[in-house]
């Protein structure tokens, strides 16, 4: 499948590439332009030439030239010109069909890899008796640093609540700030980024007052939680434990989540920029299976996270969801490399109206009372405005409030019910993909 | 006190213990937390509370629902369109629209629903005419719903009615006054006329300078006693400027006839058997009826401006000449007489003198033209009168070679798409020239610039027919300078824009498939 510009776009590492990109991507600049099976390939004709490929299974792309930014400029331009005008089927040159062939072995030879020599009994109990009580003795550490950056953070919400919110809004910035670096030094990065963020409501509206103490609140039932961590069933502990901020282990969903086989749809995307890294939060939503799963990756650059995921495609994959109380989070455990385009919503991950969305929602939160964000699909819906405020209506003439405004879902929709998928936080329902008489259309950027 | 008050003033300052309960359920798991401390207690019972407010919100009545928007009548372009549409509404390629858009009307298609948002928002405001028709009824319906683009409903509820727009006049911004002003007279040139004077007193000197332009719509005579009075007795020298630019151009105006008796006996046709016209320098002088701030060394300024207000076909009827009769007569050192007569031309839109006022240019010595700015500019001003064949033919007798550089301020003024033959010839002038870059030629002459400064332009202008050919052009070498790399980089990726469109609509057969010109 060749991107479209506004996937191409997705997979830009930064606006730059995209703008240098468009400038490689005319024909004249081009020579040797072909496309094989699942494959782009070209000379770019510059100062100098460049011997650019582009393996469309998963867009990895390889280009002779010297750029340190992955994809370069001239791979993403040969999508582009791609794009505009396709090139012919043709069979590859050899340093395309090398670069391809070697892709395709490395990728069998992975999936047969033999399992490495194994130790005797004695030395791997040894080994592996040495690697736990090497990872007990940090765990040990980091709770109860985390207990006492807990402990700092109960006296400064009791500090907080005695001398009131009255003047919160005309606190220094470091009054949050302060805190949050705290928990940070407690390696608590969960709490941290709680704090950091109620530290951006006061004065924000003219209800932040309520706002604030209803996030402060679901602080402190985290903290109060900790105390009795050990008290708490699993797997609403490892939960607990997540909200904290210890990072959940993939090799552990892997081998003790639940495996969901499927064709998911990938249906809205975020990259959060996190100072020092950035996170990329996917949703996927299964064709059979009607499952909903949370792809969160991490990378030191807005690029970066792995095979790319484009919003508007369809792949199977099998998943593995964390274990939680909510399994929503999920990792990839097998992935198809090729992707096609998604023309609608998978009908299994869409609810019927938004009376039984709020009662799988309830559920949701009793099962896990300090979940952020929850999935959220709805079948013939209708978007309106009223006032300044943005709803979605369902056929019982029920609503949800909506982040706003939402011109692109309104145009789409024009007045007839559409299916719409977005994440609801508990007060407004943020959409991130409608599908209407045009199919698929991603919400989460200006793009179409 | 509700937890939210009494979290607002905090527990230091309630004397007393107050009752922390949520009134909710989560009042029992409170009750078992009664040796915890206050604060602890009103965090905890805030939290559940806010937990419980997300978990246990009751659906929501929604408003009612908006008629659904009527069906569309005409097919939606392919999203590939709709993105290199998209893709143009950055500022570097922006000037691609005004070629682009037309094309696309032509098409008989319309703009996916999605692609309306980003369009309505950024097109720039001059281009909504020829967005228009390809927005379709899911723009209007958008519109309908009160967003900022409610322009595109205007014109559309039928005639637009005195009584509004006059209302509006009296309390819009500044910058939409003149433009209301223009639509007040198109219906009733006589309210224009009124509003106009009623408002003048308040309004600053800008928004008078503003203003005095909107009465040229339905100029008459009947305008003439307000601009008269306008002339006499406003404070500024600008605005009464303005005035008279209008009186001079109502036909019988006194204003006109006076300012054509000066020049009638300023200029002085002295009969020979080729005809000569001079200056007679003593309607100059302090006596003349000229503004009596002028001095005689103001003298040709003076003349400028007198004969920018006198319609040429006016001296030449009173002299019973030809306009070429008439160019005859201007010396070659009277440049000066023929900016003027210039000036005239532009103002009243004589388009029967362009051809021979730009003969009489042509033959003018190059120094006389290359010295003075004005000139030059004054001849691409007049040539933007011709029809586009014309004016293209012009253009190209300029273009006789690559290396020659003095059609560019010429072809720089074009603002719609080149003529066929216009294309053709500049693509095979650049090419010749391109020919010359890549054997080694020097970047920094002045037909290098000219042709560089040219690709910009040539990317938005080019006829479609000749997309295809421009995008072959490119330089060989591999030593090609930074700055001609740049410039056809540029010019290439604004190409392919339009070309990529081009293509989808040939694809879709909403077009004919363009010929591509004979090499």
């Amino acid at each position: 499948m060749i991107p479209s510009r506004p996937q191409v776009e997705q997979i830009a590492p930064d606006a730059a590439s995209l703008k240098a990109a468009g400038k490689v991507s005319s024909a004249a600049k081009w020579k040797d332009v072909g496309q094989g099976e699942a494959a782009l390939w070209g000379v770019c004709r510059g100062s100098r030439e460049y011997q650019v490929r582009v393996d469309l299974r998963d867009m990895a792309a390889k280009c002779s030239c010297p750029s340190r930014k992955f994809p370069c400029k001239h791979a993403l331009g040969l999508m582009l010109l791609a794009e505009a005008s396709p090139p012919v089927v043709s069979p590859p040159p050899r340093w395309a069909s090398d670069w391809l062939q070697g892709r395709r072995q490395k990728a069998e030879k992975k999936a047969e890899a033999a399992p490495p020599e194994p130790l005797t009994a004695e030395a791997r109990a040894a080994a592996e008796d040495k690697r736990e009580r090497g990872r007990q003795r940090r765990l040990a550490q980091r709770e109860q640093r985390v207990t006492d950056g807990v402990r700092g953070l109960e006296l400064w919400l009791s500090d907080l609540m005695r001398a009131g919110l009255s003047e919160l809004d005309s606190a220094p910035a470091r009054f949050f700030s302060d805190r949050a670096q705290a928990l940070g030094d407690a390696q608590a990065p969960g709490l941290r980024r709680r704090v950091a963020e109620i530290g951006e409501l006061p004065g924000s509206g003219p209800d932040w007052p309520q706002r604030v103490l209803d996030r402060l609140g679901q602080l402190a039932l985290l903290a109060d939680a900790w105390g009795r961590e050990q008290s708490l069933p699993e797997p609403l502990r490892t939960d607990l434990r997540t909200a904290v901020g210890f990072p959940q282990r993939k090799d552990t969903a892997i081998a003790q989540g639940e495996r969901v086989e499927d064709s998911w749809v990938v249906a809205g995307q975020q990259v959060e920029d996190l100072e020092l890294t950035y996170s990329e939060r996917t949703w996927l939503l299964g064709q059979d299976s009607g499952r909903r799963a949370l792809i969160v990756r991490h990378a030191r650059g807005p690029t970066g996270f792995g095979p790319v995921l484009l919003p508007g495609t369809v792949f199977t994959a099998v998943l593995a969801f964390y274990p939680s109380a909510l399994p929503l989070r999920a990792t990839f455990v097998e992935r198809e490399d090729a992707m096609r385009p998604a023309l609608t919503l998978p009908s299994a991950t869409l609810g019927e109206g938004v009376d039984p969305f709020l009662g799988e929602a309830a559920a949701g939160y009793a099962a896990l009372p300090w979940v952020g964000l929850l999935p959220c699909g709805l079948r013939d819906v209708v978007p309106l405005r009223k006032g300044s405020g943005w709803w979605v209506r369902d056929q019982a003439g029920l609503g949800l409030r909506l982040t706003g405004p939402q011109w692109t879902l309104l145009a789409v929709s024009g007045g007839a019910p559409v299916d719409l998928f977005g994440e609801w936080d508990g007060d407004r329902l943020r959409p991130l993909a409608v599908a209407g008489e045009h199919g698929l259309r991603r919400l989460d950027l200006a793009a179409l | 006190m509700t937890l939210l008050e009494l979290a607002t003033v905090g527990t230091d300052a309630l004397e007393g213990v107050e009752a922390i309960t949520t009134g909710t359920g989560a009042d029992g798991l409170l009750a078992g937390r009664r040796e915890d401390t206050r604060e602890r207690r009103l965090l905890l019972a805030a939290g559940c509370d806010a937990v419980l407010t997300r978990a246990a919100s009751p659906a929501a009545r929604a408003p009612a629902l908006p008629p659904p928007a009527p069906p569309e009548t005409k097919p939606v372009l392919p999203d590939r369109v709709a993105s290199a549409l998209l893709a143009m509404l950055d500022s570097d390629t922006r000037d691609l629209l005004p070629a682009v858009l037309p094309r696309l009307a032509t098409s008989g298609h319309i703009v996916p629903p999605a692609a309306l948002r980003p369009l309505l928002r950024r097109v720039p405001e001059a281009l909504r005419p020829v967005l228009r028709p390809i927005l379709g009824s899911r723009a209007r319906w958008l519109a309908e719903r009160g967003a900022s683009w409610r322009w595109l409903l205007d014109g559309e509820d039928g005639p637009v009615a005195l009584a509004p727009l006059l209302a509006s006049f009296e309390v819009a911004a500044s910058a939409e006054r003149p433009r209301l002003l223009g639509q007040i007279r198109a219906l009733d040139a006589k309210a224009g006329r009124d509003a106009l004077r009623a408002c003048w007193t308040s309004e600053a000197v800008e928004g008078r300078l503003a203003l005095v332009p909107a009465l040229h719509d339905a100029l008459s005579l009947a305008d003439e006693a307000l601009l008269v009075q306008i002339t006499d007795k406003d404070r500024s020298k600008r605005v009464k400027e303005a005035a008279r630019r209008l009186l001079a151009q109502i036909p019988g105006s006194s204003f006109a006839l006076e300012r054509l008796e000066e020049v009638v006996a300023g200029v002085t046709l002295v009969p020979r058997a080729r005809p000569k016209m001079s200056i007679v320098k003593q309607i100059f002088g302090r006596s003349a009826a000229l503004p009596p701030t002028l001095e005689v060394s103001l003298g040709q300024q003076a003349m400028l401006t007198l004969l920018e207000l006198v319609p040429p076909s006016a001296l030449a009827a009173r002299w019973t000449m030809t306009p070429a009769e008439v160019l005859l007569g201007v010396q070659d050192d009277d440049e000066a007489l023929l900016v003027g007569l210039s000036l005239g031309v532009l103002l009243h839109r004589e388009s029967a003198w362009t051809l021979p006022l730009l003969d009489r240019w042509a033959r003018m010595p190059q120094t006389a033209i290359g010295r003075d700015q004005r000139g030059r500019d004054l001849i691409s001003r007049v040539l933007e009168m011709l029809p586009p064949a014309a004016r293209a033919a012009r253009i190209i007798e300029r273009m006789p070679n690559h290396a020659a550089t003095d059609w560019w301020p010429m072809l720089a003024t074009w603002d719609a798409l080149w003529t066929e033959d216009l294309g053709q010839h500049w693509l095979t002038l650049i090419a010749a020239h391109l020919e010359v870059v890549d054997a080694g030629a020097s970047e920094a002459t002045s037909a290098a610039l000219t042709w560089r400064s040219s690709l910009g332009p040539a990317a938005a202008r080019l006829p479609e027919s000749q997309l295809r050919a421009a995008s072959r052009l490119a330089v060989a070498s591999d030593e090609i300078s930074p700055r001609w790399f740049r410039a056809l980089s540029e010019f290439q990726t604004r190409i392919t824009l339009r070309l990529s469109i081009e293509e989808a609509l040939i694809a879709m057969s909403a077009l004919p498939p363009f010929e591509e010109p004979h090499d």
